[in-house]
């Protein structure tokens, strides 16, 4: 594989990319690594200092941060994926049928996603959420349904670009089905740009769910996910602000080292799309 | 006094060492055109380039180029872009693609010649005009006002042409000026070339893999087999008494090519 | 074996424009190929011709008129005769899939087709009769030259052992010494199998070494069909200023 080997040289995507295995490992493990649970209230303990038993400190309840921001890893970092992942996949399965089939069914899946397109996105997830109540599905329900058009139509341009390619047409003269045709040519050609949209893209959907959790409307407490924390520690904002710095870094580092790895993926496959440009 | 001199011309990559052009010499003299012959790959192109120090970054030429007595590989950046704006112009490969999408053909005549010629726009659109009439464009300032999408190669092509011989320069550098086009476009923009090599008295230099073009416009033809120099001599000296080996097989193709043709042609001139 | 009959082909026009304008592209145009022959399709860029060239291979459909193969309609016939008919496109360079290698460039589409011989001993007579050295087998279309990759390209396309083959401008975007060597190949496939051909070009010099037959399409019009031997008397005002404007090698 030549994209893995050119990747394996890009000492700061394999930076990202261990530094994203360590946090999901951790997030996996967390009950082992935790030194207490997440939601246990401690109030004698109550904004503890940094100690060997609380290594990040504890917040105004009690709980100790470091076991509430490994925990966190599992809500804001899993649900991202899975949010990401249908996303995706809905994007794929339609994008795909639109490109390869054409035709009226093309102009339809084009004319939903228009529709879907001139929401602005933000807008839609509130009401959505605003209709639906919070909650952690219904976040990854409105994200996906304010996502779904976008990729959907940036995957159907990506399988034009190689429907045009001399060796589908090929293919298409010598009589191959069209399944036989995307699963050769079609799929192996798009998946690396759909993961590199996709990984550059994720970083967005945490600060998504961050910010909505933030605004309360998200995961509900008292689960720990990091822009709820945020949204604690901005209670004791005046005493103790530096209650704010490991959610905040926690954030930044996750979403910076999505977004690295995905510019180096880009690199790697090297594809160029239009849109997501600096 | 020669036009142009080149002398021991390299050029090679500063990374890796590799060499693209290896010691290359050659002259232009007055009114005598010069064809660059070769496959692609050969360093044709680049070796003008290198000349005209229009190389990719991280390219190095050694050597020595002469151009009135003054060795452009080591002149100012400024001496050599006066070079370039007045004596020595270039026509690039891809004419489609030479201009502007977003600008009129017309506009950007005349902001290149405004620019190397330091005339005002009114005395560009006076040249503009002339010099697109001159390479056989009637309706010239239909032309000038259209996008460049709008018109087709060879009209494009001979815009550029139009561009390059309006500052009236001593030397015209075609990169293979018939490739993309049709070929009663070819033929056309061929005539033009001559036309402008006679009432101008401009020196070309035309690189292109065909030595039938070749054969049509140059006096002189030099011979370039993986950036070195194969065979340099009078057009029909090399095509016709060619001792190399490169350059008989080049002319044993191209000749297989027209074989066919040629013969159907003859058989024409005997039945009549 | 082929026949095309009155096709007529338009697309609408692109841009902001309130007339729903079409432009025409073909107009009125028939012809016909024997089984057997090598016949040429000679036009500028713009005429039509690879338009036509599409309609043949069923990549697009006539707006009206019929294109007949052994006296079938063009689909029925190509559902029929899965692999049956072949295409050597002018850009080689994405006319293979750039993950393949060489020899599953070569070897993709016979498996409609149905082989008995082993892949890996057919995959080496092919590229011995397009003349490709065997140790490139196992690279990457970017790792070899335009002639070579061309080949490939030609191996694929007889990999079927087809009846019928389209060559879409195939040697125009190389250079003349390949261009030599190439149709020299199909010269000498022209003579070992049993192929029609369609051979789309602007170079009447290519169409001369090659074709039986030479149709003249300028506009979207056929405008003279003629046997290649005869091409001297060429009739028509635009075969004649095609036959001036062809820059001749002369000895």
């Amino acid at each position: 594989m030549e994209v893995l080997s050119k990747l394996m040289k890009d000492r700061f995507a394999m930076i990202c990319i261990a530094f994203l295995v360590i946090v999901v490992l951790a997030g996996i493990f967390a009950p082992w690594i935790a030194p207490h649970s997440p939601i246990d209230v401690n109030v004698k303990e109550k904004l503890a200092g940094i100690s060997t038993s609380y290594p990040l400190g504890a917040d105004q309840l009690g709980r100790c941060i470091f076991s509430r921001l490994l925990y966190g890893v599992r809500t804001t970092v899993f649900i991202a994926f899975i949010t990401m992942a249908v996303t995706v996949l809905i994007g794929t399965v339609l994008g795909a049928i639109a490109g390869v089939f054409r035709g009226k069914i093309d102009e339809i899946i084009m004319r939903v996603c228009d529709i879907f397109m001139s929401f602005p996105s933000e807008v839609m997830i509130l009401a959505i959420i605003g209709m639906m109540g919070p909650g952690i599905t219904n976040i990854v329900i409105a994200s996906i349904i304010a996502k779904w058009a976008w990729y959907t139509r940036m995957i159907r341009s990506i399988v034009l670009k190689y429907t045009d390619k001399n060796y589908v047409q090929f293919a298409r003269v010598s009589g191959f089905s069209r399944w036989h045709i995307f699963k050769k040519h079609i799929m192996p050609n798009t998946a690396g740009e759909i993961a590199v949209l996709a990984t550059l893209d994720i970083g967005s959907v945490i600060l998504m769910i961050s910010a909505l959790s933030f605004l309360g409307l998200g995961v509900q407490a008292p689960t720990p996910e990091w822009g709820m924390m945020l949204n604690e520690a901005k209670n004791v904002m005046i005493i103790r602000p530096e209650l704010m710095l490991p959610p905040g870094i926690a954030i930044l580092f996750v979403v910076a080292a999505f977004n690295f790895l995905g510019d180096s993926l880009q690199g790697a496959f090297n594809v160029k799309h239009g849109t997501k440009r600096r | 006094m020669k036009l142009l001199e080149v002398k021991n011309i390299s050029i090679y990559d500063t990374q890796t060492k590799n060499g693209i052009i290896k010691d290359i010499s050659f002259a232009l003299e007055h009114h005598r055109n010069l064809g660059i012959v070769g496959e692609s790959g050969s360093g044709k192109s680049m070796m003008i380039k290198g000349i005209l120090r229009l190389m990719a970054p991280g390219m190095n030429a050694s050597g020595a180029a002469y151009f009135e007595g003054e060795d452009m590989l080591k002149m100012s950046a400024k001496a050599i872009q006066n070079i370039r704006a007045r004596h020595i112009s270039m026509i690039p490969q891809d004419p489609m693609s030479a201009f502007d999408p977003l600008d009129t053909v017309g506009k950007q005549m005349m902001e290149t010649l405004c620019e190397n010629l330091k005339i005002s726009k009114k005395e560009a659109k006076q040249i503009s005009l002339h010099e697109l009439e001159r390479v056989g464009i009637k309706e010239a300032s239909q032309v000038l006002r259209k996008y460049p999408h709008q018109l087709s190669g060879g009209m494009l092509q001979r815009c550029m042409i139009a561009i390059a011989a309006a500052s009236k320069p001593d030397i015209i550098i075609a990169d293979e000026p018939t490739t993309a086009l049709d070929a009663i476009t070819q033929s056309d923009v061929i005539a033009t070339f001559q036309r402008l090599h006679t009432q101008l008295g401009t020196t070309f230099i035309f690189i292109s893999h065909d030595l039938g073009v070749i054969q049509q416009l140059a006096q002189d033809v030099l011979v370039m087999k993986d950036g070195k120099l194969v065979e340099y001599g009078g057009t029909g000296d090399v095509f016709h008494h060619s001792k190399n080996e490169y350059t008989k097989y080049l002319v044993d193709t191209r000749i297989k090519l027209t074989r066919s043709f040629e013969k159907l042609m003859r058989e024409e001139s005997c039945d009549a | 074996m082929l026949e095309v009959k009155s096709v007529y082909k338009s697309y609408s026009k692109t841009g902001i424009s309130f007339r729903r304008g079409r432009v025409p592209v073909l107009d009125d145009v028939s012809f016909q190929i024997n089984t057997g022959e090598w016949a040429a399709l000679v036009g500028e860029s713009g005429s039509g011709k690879s338009t036509l060239s599409r309609l043949v291979l069923g990549l697009e459909k006539a707006d009206s008129g019929s294109l007949l193969l052994e006296g079938k309609d063009a689909a029925v016939w190509m559902k029929e005769n899965r692999g049956q008919m072949s295409v050597v496109f002018q850009d080689y360079i994405t006319s293979a899939n750039p993950a393949f290698k060489v020899k599953d460039i070569i070897h993709e589409s016979w498996k409609t087709a149905g082989g008995n011989k082993s892949i890996h001993e057919t995959v080496e007579s092919l590229m011995r009769k397009v003349g490709l050295p065997l140790e490139i087998k196992n690279r990457y279309p970017h790792e070899l030259s335009g002639g070579q990759l061309q080949r490939v390209c030609i191996a694929r396309a007889i990999s079927t052992s087809p009846r019928f083959l389209v060559l879409d401008e195939a040697v125009s975007s190389l250079d003349v010494p390949v261009q030599a060597q190439i149709l020299q190949l199909l010269h000498q496939l022209k003579a070992e199998l049993d192929l029609t051909c369609l051979f789309i070009a602007h170079d009447l010099q290519t169409v001369a070494y090659l074709c039986d037959q030479i149709i003249f399409l300028n506009d979207g019009k056929i405008v003279e069909q003629i046997e290649t031997k005869y091409l001297a008397n060429a009739q028509s005002a635009y075969a004649k200023r095609l036959l001036e404007a062809v820059i001749r090698f002369k000895v």
